[in-house]
């Protein structure tokens, strides 16, 4: 018996003589005893002594070995500590009873040193078998708890980096599935500093850790060149570059990203991996636009391809974009979504603002339904909204270095080929965004800056027409002849200067916009004709807006807008 | 005395069991037993069927314990009668019972050299 662990074992028998026999039995077998005489010392001693085992005579004065075991029962819980009835008792209702009130075992009188020590024997296997299921369970318990502990804090960690951006304006609509603390899914969406917005959704190949560490790099690299006035291309891009860098072979980002331009009512889009973007125009029909591309993370830069398409999108028409798990949700008659489903169901549906609500019922009803959404839904929808009613507010930007560039200039001259590849803006803007306070206008200097320079390029340099892009095909011939031109440019550059002075409340910020080009005749320009009708023009009703003035020099090839800020009380806040 | 008084072997098992304390495992079994067989007789005149039955029954499982095999199976008899509630039936004064453990307790001390 050297291996037996030394367990205590309660005996309780009325009879002297009997229990003097069965204690003699126990202990020669190794273990130590604790001796009761009725069932009320039987639960007393149990509290005292924490017997492991309990061999338990049913017929006693006082309390019984029933109501003994009952109570026993009732005050181990979880533990283990099994009852073996000793009884004279043999038939089958006082059996039942043993059984009953609790017992495991019984044990017949006379008694047998050979059935004891198998019976204490086996019932001692049970314990370690309880006792090391019950240390794993709590150690899987504790786990569990760290895990959802940490899950917490990531996740908290996780949507201030991936924050959802600009998703709670009014012209967008989304669900995120609540399932888990990381689903897989991306979604951002954040205002462009020259109007518009960009609105990305991403959903990784699995789940939890791997594709949360996987979404904070492109939240970080989407927010940053969204804000800094990159464009689409570059965003996707970048965020390519990235997770071809950091993700293991097998892991990848299927995704969409729309660029939405109210002022010219267009979308620019790409679509990698993900399942058709829809777009709902405002005559009933459904355009999908399907994946071009390879997901994002799988191609090196070299062979990625950020081409986007482009296509008209009307005030009232809403674009859809949703991760797989879409096929999850039923329609009306009960029958699941394919993607076909949808678009059928999008094509039928004659009252767009319900088919947000719809999807959202489908899915909290598949959530109550507890149907398995491991894959679950992420569902967005943007309608498009006329630029006039687009929320002014600024994004909230902290600022509270208050130390920087306020009094400077610089120029910038691009040549030839450069007019065409590199985009000017965002490196501009992180200049200015040097002047502390000035941040806040980020919006404004963008749009004056694009203004300018596109001015500068399109009409400028490339004596473009505006007027084409009135026609509906006007848009494509627009483009066509840009970068035909573009490609063709020669002997020219553009001249870009800035030039900021700081006062007491703010400041002013001077624009210069030279280019090479034939000049025009601006002395023909109506500064009060509406934007709205005039958006193919050069944009000056809204310069004329946003600065305190704006002049044309020489042939009208040197444009100079002066912008005046003031800090605001707000600005002091944050 | 192998005989339906006394299982030999069985008690013979007990003794080599207990060895030193078996003498006083004896002397603990037959004053137990009395007083339970004056517990009985008590519970007979006080009509505590409840109380009856308990003792009739530890009577009954000590005496198997070592062995007695007609004294336990007069103690079933009885405590059958008992919980079939026919207790007014019983003999008052025990008689069989009596007479059989005073048989048993001779032999016991004879055994245990007390």
């Amino acid at each position: 018996m050297s291996e037996t662990p030394q367990l205590k074992i309660l005996i309780t028998d009325d009879n002297i003589a009997d229990c003097l026999i069965i204690n003699k039995l126990v202990k020669d077998q190794g273990y130590q005893t604790v001796v009761a005489h009725n069932g009320l010392e039987a639960i007393d001693l149990f509290l005292k002594e924490q017997p492991d085992i309990i061999l338990m005579d049913a017929l006693m004065p006082k309390m019984d070995g029933f109501e003994a075991a009952k109570k026993i029962k009732s005050l181990v819980k979880d533990d283990f500590v099994p009852i073996i009835f000793l009884t004279s008792l043999n038939d089958d209702v006082s059996l039942v009873s043993c059984l009953e009130a609790g017992g495991d075992d019984f044990l017949s009188k006379p008694y047998s040193s050979i059935v004891i020590a198998a019976k204490i024997q086996a019932f001692t296997r049970m314990i370690t078998l309880h006792r090391t299921v019950q240390a794993q369970r709590d150690e899987i318990t504790r786990r569990n708890e760290y895990l959802l502990q940490e899950q917490k804090i990531a996740k908290n960690i996780f949507d201030n980096v991936a924050h959802l951006g600009c998703l709670g304006a009014e012209n967008i609509k989304h669900l995120l599935s609540p399932m888990s603390v990381f689903n897989g899914d991306v979604l951002l969406a954040s205002r462009k500093p020259s109007g518009g917005m960009i609105v990305f959704l991403g959903d990784f190949t699995g789940h939890g850790l791997p594709a949360a560490i996987g979404a904070m790099p492109i939240a970080e690299i989407f927010y940053d060149l969204v804000a800094k006035g990159f464009g689409v291309e570059k965003i996707i891009h970048d965020i390519n570059q990235k997770l071809n860098t950091i993700l293991p072979v097998g892991f990848f980002c299927c995704a969409s990203i729309i660029d939405i331009n109210y002022a010219w009512e267009r979308i620019k889009l790409w679509n990698g991996g993900l399942f058709d973007v829809l777009l709902k125009k405002n005559d009933g029909r459904v355009l999908p636009f399907k994946s071009l591309h390879l997901p994002l993370g799988i191609l090196s830069a070299e062979d990625f391809n950020t081409e986007c398409v482009e296509c008209d999108m009307k005030v009232g028409e809403r674009v859809y974009l949703f991760s797989d798990g879409i096929e999850v949700l039923k329609d009306q008659e009960g029958k699941a979504f394919s993607l076909n489903g949808f678009a059928d169901f999008l094509l039928k549906n004659e009252n767009p603002d319900e088919i947000f609500s719809h999807i959202d019922d489908q899915e909290k009803l598949s959530f109550e339904r507890n149907i398995s959404n491991i894959d679950d839904v992420t569902f967005v929808e943007v309608l498009m909204i006329s630029e006039e009613i687009v929320s002014s507010k600024h994004e909230i930007v902290r600022n509270s270095d208050l130390h920087g560039a306020r009094d400077w200039s610089m120029s910038f001259e691009m040549f030839n080929q450069t007019i065409c590849d590199f985009n000017p803006i965002p490196l501009m803007l992180h200049i200015t965004m040097e002047v502390p306070e000035l941040r806040v206008f980020n919006h404004d200097v963008c749009m004056i800056l694009s203004e300018l320079i596109t001015n500068g390029i399109d009409h400028g340099l490339l004596g473009l027409d505006s007027s084409l892009k009135n026609s509906a095909n006007g848009f494509q011939h627009y483009y066509d002849l840009r970068n035909e031109r573009l490609t063709n440019l020669s002997g020219e550059s553009l001249h870009i200067s800035l030039r900021h002075l700081p006062h007491a409340t703010g400041g002013v910020l001077v624009i210069r916009v030279v280019d090479t080009g034939a000049g025009f005749d601006y002395d023909a320009i109506d500064f009060d004709i509406p934007k709205a009708s005039q958006i193919s023009g050069r944009g000056i009703p809204l310069l004329t807006k946003l600065c305190e003035s704006i002049i044309y020099e020489g042939n009208g090839n040197t444009a100079e807008a002066v912008y005046r800020w003031e800090k605001t009380q707000d600005n002091n806040l944050l | 005395m192998n005989s339906e008084h006394l299982n030999k072997t069985q008690i013979d098992e007990l003794a080599l069991m207990l060895s030193d304390e078996f003498s006083e495992f004896v002397r603990i079994f037959i004053s137990h037993s009395e007083e339970l067989i004056s517990s009985l007789k008590k519970q007979l005149t006080t009509n505590d069927n409840e109380a009856f039955i308990i003792s009739i029954h530890s009577l009954k499982g000590s005496c198997r314990n070592i062995g007695a095999e007609l004294l336990a199976n007069h103690c079933l008899q009885i405590e059958i009668e008992a919980r079939n509630d026919k207790i007014a039936s019983i003999d008052p004064e025990l008689t069989n019972i009596c007479a059989e453990f005073k048989k048993l307790k001779a032999t016991l001390i004879k055994l245990a050299r007390i």
